[in-house]
């Protein structure tokens, strides 16, 4: 009895201090970790904080309504390119749901495992991943010029347009899939047993359940649409009259918001260049958040109104 | 009815094809101007790919210079932006308050969406002056503009940060709970519960996301474009007898010489086709970027969704979690011992109190 309890005793207070510094050392490093792992956040929230800040206090200064709206101020006029931006926004979008929508119902609802089906996720995610100044050219090649050989549309909004098609097509199509999956499987089994056809299905069914889903992947891939360059510059033209900016033409050229910053920079003939790439960059910055917060505001809204509760 | 049911199928077929067709036809149609530089110029690959001299308009094309600022600028951006893109994941899944998680979900989607030219502009009033005046006050006697490979690097870095932290934070929002618990419950903290279950389980996806991450600073164009100088024949870096050295020359990568090049090339021209190449080049590099990361994610075992789109079968769920989930616990069981074989002590203090 004493022999054990004397073992016991002598082995203990060595184990338990090991275990103790193991502990402590590992409570250390955990305390280290998390404090890192707090600064890191923060560090990346002071970046965005400082390219918004910064933007915001350099070009509030230049920024006014003159600024998008009166044109006798030719190199520091920014309302043709407002107005582009949006509209080319708009022709893509217009052509690019459809097919979006259709391929993923495709995928979702009617395709069976086979080599058809690998192939069209091969091509999307690979189409997914090209640069788009490849795109640009690609569009440059196929729909400004007829492949190189003579004009096709020559340099217009809508071969910008078709050129953002075909870089957000894989975005917008993997969007609506993942919305279309997440629809619960009974009510494809309820309509089913309602006597609905699988046409019936989805546009009764499936589309208006999935709606807010897909409405917010419009928004996201609408967002990245504003900030596009690459795929603009050899397509969508690096002009606008600034006469007829109004006229809903697809076949005008039509510089955005970013192609003007670009062209500030690269080619560096407007006097007050500095002034006007920080009013521009600042537009698109404000738009860029209007955008996404007005149209996140919109979709809530609508996803109240269909299902009747907020997510 | 029946024939609306079927015209419908094809019709949504067909917009599926679309999108193989729109592939396909980048691939043929930039292939098909790429390799007029072989045939037509007369160029060899090898000069193309492994000549440092690119001058299109003395019919000099070679791409290494370019190539290599392309491949150094997106390294050390991953270099420097997976662990903090990991970091910030980590954060927001594991550290985080839930106030501090709903404030980083906006941020890490503004930072997706402020566009690529922002990042350029913001690299040229801040990073290239900040370059140039720590280099040019520590190194004496040694100047630069700022411009290189660097600023491009520091750019990519942030470019990136969203990239992979979404995917990273996907990742690890999906794993299973109960890996959590199990190791908390073996008396593990937070940094040994990542470090040893949280992060091997999750490696997969996250290393989809650093991959895809690559291929976003690959494909980067007008960012690069700003801070990089645009000097297509001076290296981005150089070998010295120990370790190679990042120079502070203006350099330049593929998409920024593509951009630059290609307003001036005339079409029918050396100058013309050699850009094509170029893109060419690119376009085989982020393709296969994007096969590793389809390949990394075709192995990933706890992030269903990725993996109901590789395998995308309707097998019994029971055979394909224990197919899929057997390759992935084995060798997780080795990383989990030694934390039972730590946790045995504690157990047994606790033990001995009750006893006593």
């Amino acid at each position: 009895m004493g022999v054990v309890a004397g073992r016991a005793d002598v082995t203990t207070p060595s184990r338990a201090n090991q275990r103790m510094r193991l502990r402590s050392r590992a409570r250390f490093w955990d305390r280290v970790v998390t404090g890192t792992l707090w600064g890191v956040a923060i560090a990346v929230v002071a970046v965005l904080a400082f390219i918004i800040l910064y933007l915001l206090a350099k070009g509030l200064r230049v920024l006014s309504w003159q600024f998008i709206t009166q044109a006798n101020v030719q190199s520091s006029f920014d309302g043709p390119e407002v107005f582009n931006t949006f509209y080319i926004i708009a022709l893509a979008l217009l052509i690019c749901i459809p097919f979006s929508m259709c391929a993923a119902i495709y995928l979702v609802e009617y395709a069976r495992q086979g080599r058809f089906t690998r192939m069209v996720r091969f091509a999307t995610e690979t189409l997914a991943g090209v640069p788009s100044i490849i795109l640009g050219l690609f569009g440059f090649l196929i729909f400004v010029t007829n492949f190189g050989l003579g004009t096709r549309l020559g340099y217009s909004r809508l071969a910008g347009a078709l050129t953002l098609v075909i870089l957000n097509l894989p975005v917008l199509l993997s969007v609506f899939e993942d919305a279309l999956r997440k629809v619960p499987t009974e009510l494809r089994e309820a309509s089913s047993a309602l006597g609905a056809s699988k046409l019936q299905t989805v546009t009764r069914v499936l589309i208006p359940t999935a709606f807010p889903s897909l409405i917010t992947g419009v928004i996201l891939t609408a967002g990245k649409m504003i900030g596009e360059t690459a795929a603009l510059i050899y397509t969508a033209g690096g002009s606008s009259s600034i006469n007829g900016w109004f006229s809903l033409n697809p076949l005008t050229a039509g510089d955005t918001l970013t192609i003007k910053l670009y062209q500030l920079q690269a080619e560096g003939i407007t006097p007050n260049a500095a002034q006007v790439a920080a009013g521009t960059a600042t537009l698109l910055i404000i738009l860029l958040l209007a955008f996404n917060l007005g149209l996140r505001w919109a979709a809530g809204y609508i996803n109240k109104r269909i299902t009747g509760h907020t997510r | 009815m029946r024939w609306q049911e079927q015209i419908s199928r094809i019709v949504f077929a067909c917009c599926a094809g679309l999108v193989v067709l729109i592939m396909a036809s980048v691939v043929v149609f930039v292939g098909l101007n790429a390799y007029q530089t072989f045939t037509v110029y007369h160029v060899s690959p090898a000069t193309f790919f492994f000549s440092p001299t690119w001058a299109p308009d003395n019919h000099q094309v070679g791409s290494l210079v370019l190539i290599a600022g392309s491949v150094v600028a997106t390294l050390l951006a991953v270099l420097v932006g997976a662990p903090i893109s990991v970091g910030v994941a980590l954060f927001v899944t594991e550290v985080a308050p839930r106030w501090a998680r709903r404030f980083m979900q906006p941020v890490i989607e503004l930072l997706t969406g402020i566009p690529s030219i922002i990042y350029g502009f913001m690299g040229l009033v801040i990073v290239v002056p900040l370059i140039a005046g720590a280099y040019n006050s520590f190194m004496g006697g040694y100047f630069t503009t700022g411009f290189g490979i660097i600023a491009a690097a520091i750019v990519l870095t942030i470019m990136i940060l969203p990239t992979i932290t979404t995917i990273a934070i996907d990742t690890l929002s999906t794993l299973p709970t109960g890996l959590r618990e199990a190791s908390l419950a073996l008396g593990a903290t937070r940094w040994q519960t990542i470090r040893r279950t949280l992060l091997p389980a999750g490696s997969s996806g996250i290393l989809t996301g650093v991959v895809l991450g690559m291929g976003r600073a690959i494909g980067e164009t007008l960012a690069v474009s700003y801070v990089i100088g645009s000097n297509a024949n001076s290296f981005p870096i150089r070998f010295t007898s120990f370790y190679p050295y990042v120079n502070f020359t203006p350099t330049s990568t593929i998409t920024v010489q593509l951009l630059f090049d290609f307003a001036e090339a005339r079409n029918p021209s050396l100058n013309y086709s050699a850009i094509w190449t170029l893109a060419f080049t690119l376009l085989v590099i982020s393709s296969l970027l994007v096969g590793v990361s389809r390949w990394i994610a075709s192995r990933s075992v706890y992030n269903t969704t990725t993996s109901q789109r590789v395998i995308g079968s309707r097998e019994g769920i029971f055979t394909t979690l224990r197919s899929r989930l057997a390759p992935v616990v084995a060798p997780l069981a080795p990383r989990i011992r030694p934390l039972i074989t730590r946790a045995r002590p504690l157990w047994e203090r606790i033990a001995v109190r009750r006893a006593r």
